[in-house]
């Protein structure tokens, strides 16, 4: 069986708890095939393992007779819910955010728009050049190699436009994270 | 081995593998499958309960490489719980096996 199977039966099996319920379940269970392939383990023999399926739906169902529904529903409302950033984490993400992180960003998409503009440029020039070259006459050997130094030039160029959006753009996930991340747990 | 043998005292062996410290499903379902002949997938619904029931909490923390691992860290109350149940399957365990000596002579 594959983790997907294996994953597919096991929701079929716990059918009737509730979706908070079967969604942790198959996190754990899922992390647990994970954990298996890190082991060197195929996912069949991994879920060979694991066992039949519908016998582990059966002992979560047997785990969960209500009383201990009730308990956990008690703790989670004792719980204090997700804990507030202190004002200095704030204070420090807001202030990064606004003299920091948004001129750079404005600055780096200003670049990046540059390149792609010059690189338009480029390749616009070169076809012309190309395609016109033709009627130079005497000219048209300094012409052709003039046309196709520009049409590698504007190659290189989309390489470097290439580049340069895809790490604008992982930068700019890079840093709303870890943001995120500071905001939830503090600096 | 019967399965309905098992259960009863697998809550015990997961306690007391987490007494030791802090551990994750898949590491707990490893130990305990290397000693004793069952699926791996018995532990997660005890870890589970365990933790409805407050004997055990939780909590999440990067791996190097693989997904974010669960760890399963004992309460107090699960403390306590270990204890009483070592306890009381100490008793239970010796019991049976002085009938099932008794019965050999």
């Amino acid at each position: 069986m594959t983790k997907k199977e294996y994953l597919d039966k096991l929701t079929r099996e716990l059918g009737s708890m509730s979706y908070n319920d079967v969604k942790e379940i198959l996190g754990d269970i899922e992390n647990h095939f994970e954990e298996s392939a890190l082991a060197g383990k195929t996912e069949e023999e991994a879920a060979a393992m694991l066992g039949d399926p519908s016998e582990l739906a059966a002992d979560y169902k047997d785990g969960m007779t209500f009383p201990t529904i009730m308990k956990k529903k008690e703790q989670k409302a004792a719980k204090p819910s997700v804990k507030e950033p202190t004002s200095s984490t704030v204070a420090f993400v807001v202030l990064i955010t606004i003299f920091v992180a948004i001129p750079a960003w404005v600055t780096l998409l200003g670049i990046v728009l540059g390149i792609l503009l010059c690189e338009l440029g480029i390749a616009a020039g070169a076809l012309a050049l190309l395609c016109t070259c033709w009627t130079f006459g005497p000219f048209l050997a300094s012409g052709l190699l003039f046309g196709l130094t520009l049409l590698f030039f504007g190659i290189f160029g989309y390489a470097v436009t290439y580049f340069s959006i895809k790490y604008f753009v992982f930068g700019t996930k890079w840093y709303i994270n870890s943001m995120k991340k500071i905001w939830k747990n503090g600096i | 081995m019967n399965n309905q043998f098992k259960k009863g005292v697998l809550d015990l062996c997961v306690l007391t593998i987490l007494k030791k410290g802090d551990s994750y499903g898949y590491d707990v379902a490893d130990t305990l499958s290397s000693k004793i002949q069952m699926s791996d997938g018995t532990v997660y619904p005890i870890l589970r309960k365990l933790a409805a029931e407050g004997y055990v909490s939780t909590y999440l923390q990067e791996s190097q490489n693989g997904p974010p691992r669960k760890y399963y860290h004992l309460t107090e109350l699960g403390e306590e719980k270990l204890i009483r149940d070592k306890q009381e399957w100490d008793e239970f365990s010796q019991a049976v096996k002085g009938i099932l000596e008794d019965m050999k002579t």
